[in-house]
């Protein structure tokens, strides 16, 4: 059996009914209450366990990871069960999604709703740069239960706001990726009894009985939402300081590769070489095969050393 | 198998789109209620609605035929360590259903005239200030408009304590063994109340509010013991004219909340109310005859099996009053739900009202009403809410006594058929 990701499909359907993905209005997604969720897993925690204890490492790292690229208007929901690849990280085996952040956007903010039921999926999220360095981990403290309202249901939620202030900016985060975590799992979440939730929304005083709980397990559904700021909506740039990711310990700065040189391109500055040194002018040599490095050809100042022989 | 690829399901999520809402500022509580909808009277019409006569409730289920709307707006805006301030607010709206342009004119409200039969009014709007009284921590001292405790039934929207008003108060003051609470609340009875030869001036009420909850009294069992006090609030005028007695009451409830009562939860009220009080809900009322009332309310929502989920009421209330106009009530509802999957249920309601006036040769009427309705849910609950539902509607009593009918059905017939499409939501 192969599962194949109905992602692109489900795209391509949404742009053929001209609604696009994003599904509601942009200004009401910020309303938890008008965001339709979806049901919570109906699992067994202890056969979710299981599951993921037979399911085999999907990578030897995260670099390995396939990260499904998301537009920056992306409203759906994140199924992450035995079909979803598994990855032994730092704080525990765990199913995953992985995912590759609009990188041209706006800045944005990220919503994440782990829907809440008999369990849930007690979620961990990692966020990395370009270069795959993890910049950020959220876990217990950054997801909390916010009870069902309107549309919206029991869930753990957290939002988290990623900068696109400067486009170039080597350190910008590229990758999301969802997963749990034993110290997760090991937890449970009570939930607010939806007797109480109706009572609270009338007005009325809410029967005085215990609240359900959800058992935290390795597979649940999270719908994520993804925000970017709106062009008149969005805050006057603010100064954001630089960040060392360490260049001075030796580390390099992913830089954005540039294009490949197209062939006519290499050959022309050979060509120009070659004239140069025809002309015995060894100056403009090095500055046509510096000019080549610049556009991406490197092999030029090989090139250029090969010829000029030291006699 | 390949496992690297993902999976996804991506649904669009929608909007309520006739809740023309702009996006309330960051951490602004939006709350509120709305039922709304469309319907028919067999026979031709505008859906009739259907109430025994005297009956202090009628079951609501494809059974209502206005549109009531509450939108409320509530924010914490000042926090320093445990001390907070809560701001809350609450606007409600009501109208015929009977047009696209209904006015909230007061002037002209609940006229004939359909386009200016709607109301609205301010229910709340209140602080609460909480840990903000030194000696007593974990209290909140709170004043204002407020919707105060008030317990309900939710299937005949009847609410059987709920001293809701103005008012100002301390609540959960922590007494080791319950919570207390106290407040003073305000209502008043218009110049109608009186008709004598006297002043013909409003009448304002006050009722002191005490009430003990949480008290642990059995496993998954709490108890709430309460004890309300109307009385009249006479001015000089209204002292010095005979014609105004100063009207004053006790009410005395106690509730018991039963949790983990298959699947669901139980809540048996008693109360008992003397003269003044002996209104619906524990308000004083200056018009009200002497006289005594019990009254038993008991409720539930149980689960009968993974697909199935059941409301039930019996309500027993009994109005002796010294001027004979008194009378007893009888109701019992049920309200299971069928849940063929995630969205779609099946709902029956069956209500019963009967009412026998305490004057002598008075006929007992009742009501019998049946509706059946599919329903479309945001999730699974029975408490599941927004909701659309498509209902049929049948009631019988007898002709000869009363017409149970609020319109479109003629004195004297003996049922009635209704149906309709209606949504409801809270939030």
């Amino acid at each position: 059996m192969t599962t194949t990701s109905r992602l692109p499909l489900l795209l391509g359907l949404c742009s053929t009914l001209l609604l696009g993905c994003a599904g509601e209005p942009t200004s009401l997604r910020h309303v938890d209450a008008f965001n339709k969720a979806p049901q919570p897993l109906s699992i067994s925690s202890s056969a979710a366990k299981q599951a993921l204890a037979q399911a085999p490492s999907c990578c030897p790292s995260v670099r390995d990871f396939q990260f499904t690229p998301i537009p920056a208007n992306f409203s759906g929901n994140v199924i992450i069960d035995r079909t979803a690849p598994a990855f032994e990280f730092d704080s525990g085996k765990s199913f995953f999604r992985a995912f590759a952040l609009p990188q041209t956007s706006r800045s944005f903010e990220i919503r994440l709703y782990s829907q809440a039921g008999d369990t849930v999926l007690a979620p961990n999220a990692m966020l990395l740069n370009g270069n795959l360095q993890i910049t950020r981990l959220l876990g217990k403290d950054d997801f909390t239960f916010v009870p069902a309202q309107g549309l919206k249901g029991d869930s753990m939620d957290a939002r988290l706001r990623v900068d696109r202030l400067y486009l170039d900016n080597a350190g910008n985060e590229a990758y999301l990726v969802l997963y749990t975590s034993d110290e997760q799992m090991a937890g449970s979440t009570t939930i607010e009894h939806p007797a109480k939730a109706y009572a609270r929304a009338r007005g009325t005083e809410p029967p005085n009985i215990a609240d359900p709980v959800a058992q935290h397990a390795a597979e649940g559904i999270i719908k994520m939402v993804i925000i970017e700021d709106q062009a008149a909506g969005q805050l006057a740039n603010t100064y954001v300081p630089p960040r060392s990711i360490g260049q001075e310990m030796g580390n390099t700065v992913p830089a954005i590769p540039a294009p490949p040189v197209q062939p006519e391109t290499k050959a022309f500055y050979r060509q120009a070489i070659d004239a140069a040194l025809a002309n015995r002018d060894l100056e403009k040599a090095l500055r046509l095969a510096d000019e080549a490095a610049r556009v991406g050809d490197e092999s030029a100042k090989t090139y250029l050393l090969e010829k000029v022989q030291i006699k | 198998m390949n496992t690297k690829k993902p999976t996804f399901l991506l649904k669009p999520s929608y909007a309520l789109a006739a809740m023309l809402v702009a996006a309330p500022a960051l951490a602004v509580d939006f709350h509120g209620y709305m039922r709304s909808g469309i319907g028919a009277t067999g026979g031709g019409g505008d859906q009739a609605c259907f109430q025994a006569k005297g009956a202090g409730a009628k079951y609501r289920l494809g059974n209502e035929c206005e549109t009531y709307a509450e939108v409320g707006l509530g924010q914490e805006v000042w926090k320093e360590g445990e001390q907070s301030f809560y701001i809350d607010s609450m606007i409600a709206y009501k109208s015929n259903q009977a047009n696209d342009w209904e006015a909230t004119d007061s002037k002209n409200a609940n006229t004939d005239n359909p386009y200016e039969n709607g109301t609205s009014s301010i229910r709340q709007f209140n602080v609460q200030g909480k840990n903000v009284l030194s000696m007593l921590p974990g209290a909140t001292l709170w004043a204002g408009k407020r919707y105060y405790k008030r317990h309900d039934v939710h299937i005949n929207d009847y609410y059987y304590w709920d001293v809701s008003g103005p008012g100002a108060g301390i609540e959960d003051i922590d007494v080791g063994f319950a919570k207390a609470h106290v407040a003073w609340m305000r209502n008043t009875d218009g110049d109608w109340t009186y008709d004598g030869a006297g002043t013909g001036t409003n009448v304002a009420n006050d009722t002191f509010d005490f009430r003990l909850t949480d008290i642990d009294v059995n496993t998954d069992g709490k108890l709430i013991v309460g004890y309300d006090y109307g009385k009249a609030n006479l001015t000089d005028e209204q002292e010095k004219d005979p014609g105004y007695t100063d009207n004053k009451g006790h009410l005395v409830t106690m509730e018991h909340t039963q949790g983990n009562w298959f699947g669901g939860f139980n809540k048996l009220a008693i109360q008992y109310g003397t003269d003044g009080i002996i209104g619906s809900t524990g308000r004083n009322s200056t018009g009200n005859s002497d006289g005594s009332m019990l009254r038993l309310v008991n409720q539930g929502v149980v689960g009968l099996s993974d697909d199935i989920e059941m409301m039930y009421v019996q309500i027993y209330e009994d109005k002796d009053l010294d001027n004979k106009q008194g009378q007893e009530w009888f109701s019992f509802g049920l309200r299971p739900v069928y849940k063929w999957d995630n969205v779609m249920s099946t709902a029956f309601e069956f209500g019963y009202d009967q009412v026998d006036p305490q004057a002598d040769g008075q006929d007992t009427i009742d009501l019998k009403k049946f509706t059946i309705a599919q329903q479309w849910s945001a999730g699974r609950s029975f408490w599941a809410r927004p909701q659309i539902r498509v209902f049929a509607t049948y009631a019988m009593w007898d002709g000869d006594d009363y017409n149970a009918a609020s319109e479109s059905i003629e004195t004297g017939e003996d049922d009635g058929m209704t149906f309709g499409v209606q949504a409801e939501a809270w939030w």
